[in-house]
């Protein structure tokens, strides 16, 4: 069973109605309000949008990926000649970092604190609320071990195989990890851009289209996605919202 | 449609997703709440699983190869009034 069963108690619900705020840009020079940006959290359909936008990004960065002679690939992936078996096997083990972590999570069973009745002693009440709070500690370090075991595993598996195999198996998880980021990036920003409005009632879009957003100077562009995380909420979190289903 | 959770949103398509979420989870509870208690899918599953580990257990649980205790109705399109 995962944490968020039992982290329950502490959730605040409040948060899922902080979905708009107002993020006013100040100009770095004069530190006045350049302007005053009404951000809300997108809705069912724009998120699907952004979705879309992130897949086909990660598709067309995959693809180039592929080609032995594209600029991406040259850039971003080491030929064969310039690893050797020690470097392939430790970039396996890096790169399969999160699929172990998945793993571990998945396989770990560990007891949930099995709640007391609704008219129990006031100790077997706090008996209860002690595991609950001892309980993402307990759990965590059974997945730190399940990992440590993962790797092992893994390490054992990648000793057999020959370079090429080993580079084949590098360059998949490479590429994986590439266009993840790729998608990541393209729909935070998809996100930012559908989530902006110049108005407090957010019917007017603050950018004219998503390239104005796009070509926005990094550092500017991460204050404005920095600003929509804070009205975002985590899948796992909210999650941990289950009150509000009760 | 006004929703009850928060007056600001008038329109459908104006509510976070977050709130969606919630309204859509409310309403998978409310449904495999009526399910009888063996049937009902453990807790980690309604909110851990995959759409297709709930599916499966579900399946698995009504059995849907030996169970066939639905009632299938023959309609006659002739009959239908309008």
């Amino acid at each position: 069973m995962s944490e968020s069963i039992v982290e329950k108690q502490d959730v605040n619900i409040s948060k899922i109605f902080d979905w708009g705020r107002v993020f006013e840009v100040i100009n770095p020079t004069t530190q006045e309000v350049d302007a005053t940006v009404y951000m809300k959290l997108l809705g069912d359909a724009d998120l699907g949008r952004a979705r879309v936008y992130a897949l086909r990004k990660s598709s067309e960065l995959r693809r180039k990926l592929r080609e032995e002679n594209s600029d991406e690939r040259v850039a971003y992936i080491r030929t064969i000649d310039e690893l050797d078996e020690d470097n392939l096997m430790n970039f396996i083990v890096i790169f399969s970092g999160r699929e172990l972590s998945t793993n571990a999570r998945q396989n770990v069973k560990i007891q949930s604190p099995k709640p007391p009745k609704s008219d129990a002693a006031l100790e077997k009440m706090e008996k209860f609320q002690k595991e609950v709070d001892e309980y993402p500690e307990r759990r965590q370090k059974a997945i730190a071990d399940a990992i440590e075991k993962e790797v092992e595993k893994l390490k054992k598996s990648l000793a057999g195989k020959t370079k090429e195999e080993l580079y084949r198996q590098y360059v998949k998880l490479l590429v994986d990890e590439f266009c993840e980021r790729e998608a990541l990036v393209a729909f935070e920003d998809m996100q930012v851009f559908l989530g902006c409005y110049t108005d407090d009632s957010y019917k007017v879009k603050f950018f004219s289209g998503f390239e104005e957003f796009n070509n926005l100077e990094p550092n500017a562009k991460q204050l404005f996605k920095d600003a929509y995380k804070q009205v975002d909420i985590d899948i796992n979190e909210l999650k941990k919202l289950r009150r509000a289903t009760q | 449609m006004q929703i009850p959770l928060d007056p600001r949103i008038k329109e459908l398509a104006d509510l976070p997703y977050t709130i969606s979420f919630i309204i859509r989870k409310r309403q998978q509870i409310d449904n495999l709440s009526e399910l009888p208690k063996e049937k009902k899918p453990p807790e980690d599953l309604i909110w851990n699983g995959s759409p297709e580990e709930l599916e499966d257990w579900l399946s698995k649980v009504f059995d849907n190869k030996k169970g066939n205790n639905d009632i299938i109705f023959s309609i006659d399109p002739k009959n239908v009034e309008g």
